[in-house]
């Protein structure tokens, strides 16, 4: 690191370090974060990847039924069951940990609550922020590590995505901190930060695979940069690796194997016939804008050339790489699901704070007035302030509180035991979830756009209908849009079944044809 | 900066040859993009401003339509903007000349105007700062998804972005060394551009005042000369407007038509702010403020603090358009480039003491690639979005029920505008307002031959029968579809089935 930023690394913001401002700036942003993710709190998670949240709610309360509380014991124990049933009949890809610390927080608060997952997100996600701040400290000025830490607090996309309850918020707090501590065992190459490298770096990858994309190659570059002599007889490499290896590569070895979960941890992810596909990288950018904006974006490429340290740019480097090589793997979901763009989050984070501290220990090399200090101040918190205020607009924008009666009354109008085929929402997720009924799926457009990727050929519409509806009762159709996008199948139904059509759904009775 | 480029490493210094393929490669690229359905429905942006304009454009390339008594002439379709129609006028000479589409010829010289406000642009900052940050400022000009789409609209702002260029580039030059020809020039380019469209006449008062402020000696002649300045800034456009406009108060001529602080104003204050970010992004208004504060104190940033002050000014009195339309936030983007000069210099020094060497220079076109596409692609949807109710199918089918050979009248231009445009049938009135109700009686009088016709939006139906007894008294009226309705005026000239029609 040059000389020249010594002088900034003792400022915030133009004003003279002191470890009570530093504890002062560094809570508030805290409670700000904090804060503003409380916002519309008991509404139902269906604002962000409703159908991973459903996934994880489905497991949380499967564990939940499992235990006998007096909860539990009170309810009718054929919806218990069915609870517990569906639960099995999730695909499990990561360790279902938040879904087992939801269950048991719910046996602890007497029943079911989906605040508590999202606590824990909430929680999770913040705790991230003290990494963040952490390493853009090692990268750039105090200055540019508050920067850093609030672009990770208070992006819009970064704040409802910290809500929702999925393994991410976990795999990015973790993620955040192995990349600190992969940075201090750099820095001070000791047997403890070697553990805390290894173990942390280890968790992340446990906790979700692609992890292994974020933190794997910039502890390589890391690694690397020490140089072949170093790193071949320093016994420390070897245990982090040990570390960070070893418990993801035994979960997933055996979760393939003995627990039968091969396909859904390997299945349909890599389709490099998308690589050659306009729409690929359109639908990739369009994901990016939607997450951290363009000009973050940029701003956190350039970072990387901004870096004046040889090993602080390839460790930084190895993070973009880790993020394009990501997206290469999982080339439809990176192009389709915004979720899958939250591991950016760190980088775009810390290369934001690069980038602001730069320009902002420039500006305190011109000797500034003290009305351009305060505009400085002014504009890092109304930039907060606006980006709070784009959440709270986002988050009370819909109100999705009158879905758990429409889905319940729907289950009962179907009855629970019923056979039902369905084209749904989140993959009957809804329907399972409040309604207590486990349909059939009927594929979404997205579904067959899928297959048709994986190489197969769509099907005979009316030989399909046949097929899938064999012994079952109902068809029922909630994702009302996507019947319009299969007209085949729309019209079909509406011309041979009898159908009762309510506000939001249509249920065909298959049991009562229109024509003999 | 002078100083900067003799101490920087030579990759930042690339060779002119490489620079000029450069330049060109993304002119060429941007260009490309933009050209892209020249000839589509203009409906992504500030729908009507763009109608409007073609509807003038198409008076001044076939004024013998108007030469029938009773239907408006040019200089009634020149009363829908309160800017002056001398974009209107040349693209409908071009496409005449040319035997081109008036969509596509609008379409490509707002394109051109853009990408020539761009370069220039580059050339500026060329002579202020390194030609990497040049590069970067014309990148920022061009590839910026709202860039993409606000420079194919068919409105006059890339050619007035262009002038005003010219007019800040002249300023800054008589701030460095007041004379009487760059007082001139720079009057003469600030109300070419004031003329086209309001917003610079704020802008460029704004610099006018931190130019004259700032400039090195406040002698008699530099009194006199920024004096000069801002009466040709004022003249040209106040002049049109005697010309078109000599009834209309002077709030017209200043853009303050729609101008009232109110409690509404805060809304529109939240929405402005809303509109700025998704132009440059909420990092985008931070980082311009602070390029503007990095920016080296002197000439430069008086007069870049002007422009803002101008434009904030601007956006105030604007701010009712502006909540009706981003697009009149375009000004944004030149200021927006200005600001970042100093960033961009910052992030070439920072680079300079990286190690990398010349392998920066690559990272860099990386980078840029990288950007290009990102903003293409944002791009591209942006034109392509249509936030109109209504297609323009159903206006091309109204117009055919209507029948080339008839005229008709409208209580509004949600109406009037795309059914002359998209409909192809030829408006009897033209108001500034929209409402052309009470020339009902007039136009019926004055075309008794004519298969003429009301429509309008069936909402209004029941103000519309109140208001005219002609209109209540016509036979029937009947729905053309997507909530339109028209009543024949002059004789019974069914556009409706007779079934459809309600007695």
């Amino acid at each position: 690191m040059s000389t020249e930023m010594t002088d900034t690394r003792d400022s915030i913001f133009f004003l003279k370090y002191s470890r009570k401002l530093e504890a002062a700036l560094f809570s508030l942003l805290i409670l700000l974060g904090i804060g503003v993710r409380l916002l519309d709190l008991t509404d139902l998670p269906f604002d962000f990847a409703a159908t991973r949240q459903l996934h994880s709610m489905i497991i949380a309360r499967g564990f939940y039924y499992q235990m006998d509380t007096p909860a539990t014991l009170a309810m009718p124990q054929d919806l218990r069951q069915f609870g517990i049933n569906a639960s099995h009949g999730e695909s499990i890809i990561e360790p279902p940990i938040v879904e087992w610390l939801t269950a048991n927080t719910y046996r602890l608060a007497g029943g079911e609550n989906l605040v508590i997952p999202r606590l824990y997100s909430i929680f999770f996600w913040v705790l991230g922020a003290g990494a963040i701040y952490l390493l853009a400290k090692m990268l750039t000025t105090r200055s540019g590590a508050f920067v850093a830490m609030a672009v990770y607090l208070f992006t819009p996309f970064g704040v409802i995505a910290s809500r929702s309850f999925q393994p991410d918020p976990l795999m990015i707090c973790l993620v955040s901190w192995a990349l600190y501590f992969q940075l201090r065992w750099h820095r001070d190459d000791t047997w403890i930060t070697a553990v805390l490298a290894g173990v942390f770096t280890g968790l992340a990858v446990y906790v979700k695979a692609i992890a292994v994309f974020y933190v794997g190659l910039p502890i390589l570059a890391l690694v690397l940069n020490k140089g072949f002599k170093n790193w071949i007889r320093n016994p420390r490499v070897y245990l982090m690796a040990a570390l960070a290896l070893i418990p993801g590569a035994i979960y997933n070895l055996v979760s393939a194997t003995v627990g039968g979960n091969a396909s859904a941890i390997f299945g349909t992810r890599f389709f490099p016939n998308l690589f050659v596909q306009v729409e690929f990288y359109a639908g990739w950018a369009t994901l990016i804008r939607g997450a951290v904006g363009f000009g973050a974006f940029l701003m956190a490429l350039t970072a990387v050339l901004l870096l004046r340290n040889r090993s602080h740019q390839a460790f930084f480097g190895a993070m973009w790489l880790g993020y394009i090589l990501f997206g290469f793997t999982v080339a439809y979901h990176i192009s389709t699901h915004n979720y899958y763009q939250l591991p950016v989050f760190p980088i775009v984070s810390l290369g934001v704070g690069i980038f602001a501290g730069e320009i902002l220990r420039r500006l305190e090399s011109t000797a500034p007035s003290w009305i351009v200090k305060a505009l400085v101040w002014f504009v890092f918190f109304f930039l907060i302030a606006v980006n709070i205020n784009e959440v709270r607009g986002t988050l009370y924008a819909e109100n999705y509180r009158p879905e758990k009666a429409f889905w319940a009354q729907l289950g009962d109008k179907i009855g629970h035991n019923s056979a039902v085929i369905a084209l749904t929402q989140d993959y009957g997720g809804r329907l399972s979830y409040f309604g207590f009924v486990n349909p059939q799926i009927w594929s979404t457009t997205g579904d067959f756009r899928l297959s048709a990727l994986s190489g197969s050929t769509n099907p005979d519409v009316v030989q399909l209908i046949k097929e899938k509806t064999a012994g079952m009762d109902y068809f029922l159709v909630t994702a009302l849009n996507d019947f319009d996008a299969q007209p085949a199948l729309k019209e079909y139904l509406l011309s041979h079944y009898s159908v009762d059509q309510g506000n939001g759904y249509y249920l065909f009775d298959l049991h009562k044809p229109l024509t003999p | 900066m002078t100083d900067n480029n003799a101490s920087s490493p030579r990759w930042m210094s690339p060779s002119r040859w490489l620079l000029a393929g450069i330049v060109i490669l993304m002119l060429a690229a941007a260009a490309w993009i933009r050209s892209r359905d020249i000839a589509a429905a203009p409906l992504d942006v500030s729908h009507s401003e763009q109608l409007s304009f073609i509807l003038t454009a198409r008076a001044y390339q076939a004024p013998s339509i108007a030469a029938e008594p009773g239907l408006p002439t040019c200089a009634d379709y020149a009363l829908l903007s309160p800017d002056a129609p001398v974009m209107q006028w040349l693209d409908a000479g071009l496409a005449g000349l040319f035997h081109a589409d008036l969509i596509s010829t609008a379409r490509s010289v707002s394109i051109m105007g853009w990408m020539l406000a761009s370069l220039l642009l580059y050339l500026l900052v060329r002579r202020l700062s390194r030609p990497l940050t040049a590069v970067a400022v014309l990148a920022m000009m061009v590839f910026m998804p709202f860039s993409i789409q606000f420079s194919r609209v068919v409105l006059a702002g890339s050619w007035a972005m262009f002038f005003a260029l010219l007019a800040i580039w002249q300023l800054w030059r008589w701030m460095e060394a007041p004379s009487w020809g760059r007082a001139i020039l720079t009057g003469v380019f600030g109300s070419i551009a004031v003329l086209m469209q309001a917003q610079w006449l704020y802008i460029l008062l704004g610099g006018l005042i931190a130019a004259w402020r700032g400039s090195q000696s406040m002698k008699r002649d530099s009194i006199a000369q920024g004096l000069l300045m801002a009466a040709f800034l004022i003249a040209l456009r106040l002049s049109a407007a005697l010309l078109i406009h000599p009834s209309s108060p002077l709030a017209a001529f200043l853009g303050l038509d729609g101008f009232a602080l109110g409690l509404s104003s805060l809304k529109q204050l939240v929405r402005l702010e809303l509109r700025l970010e998704s132009i440059v992004g909420v990092l985008g208004i931070g980082f311009a403020i602070l390029g503007t504060l990095l920016t080296q104190k002197g000439t430069r940033r008086s007069l870049l603090i002007g422009l803002w002050v101008g434009f904030l000014l601007m956006c105030l009195i604007f701010l009712k358009p502006i909540s009706e339309s981003i697009y009149s936030l375009y000004p944004v983007f030149l200021l927006a480039a200005l600001s970042f000069i100093p960033l961009f210099e910052l992030l070439l020094d920072a680079m300079g003491e990286n190690k990398l060497g010349s392998l920066n220079l690559w990272a860099l076109v990386a980078i840029l690639i990288i950007a290009a596409g990102l903003g293409s692609i944002d791009g591209r949807r942006l034109v392509k979005a249509n936030p109109e109710q209504i297609p323009v199918d159903f206006w091309i089918g109204a117009g055919e029920k209507l029948g080339t050979q008839a005229v008709f009248l409208s209580n509004t231009n949600a109406v009037t505008l795309p059914l002359a445009v998209y409909g192809g049938v030829q408006p009897a009135c033209i108001a500034a307002s929209g409402d052309c109700s009470n020339k009902v009686d007039t136009i019926a009088e004055q075309m008794p031959q004519a298969e003429l016709y009301f429509v309008f939006f069936r909402n209004d139906l029941e103000k519309i029968l109140a208001a005219n007894d002609r209109l209540a008294l016509s036979e029937y009226h009947c729905d053309l579809g997507s909530g339109v309705m028209m009543i024949p005026l002059t004789s019974n000239h069914p556009a409706c089935n007779a079934t459809d029609g309600q007695p």
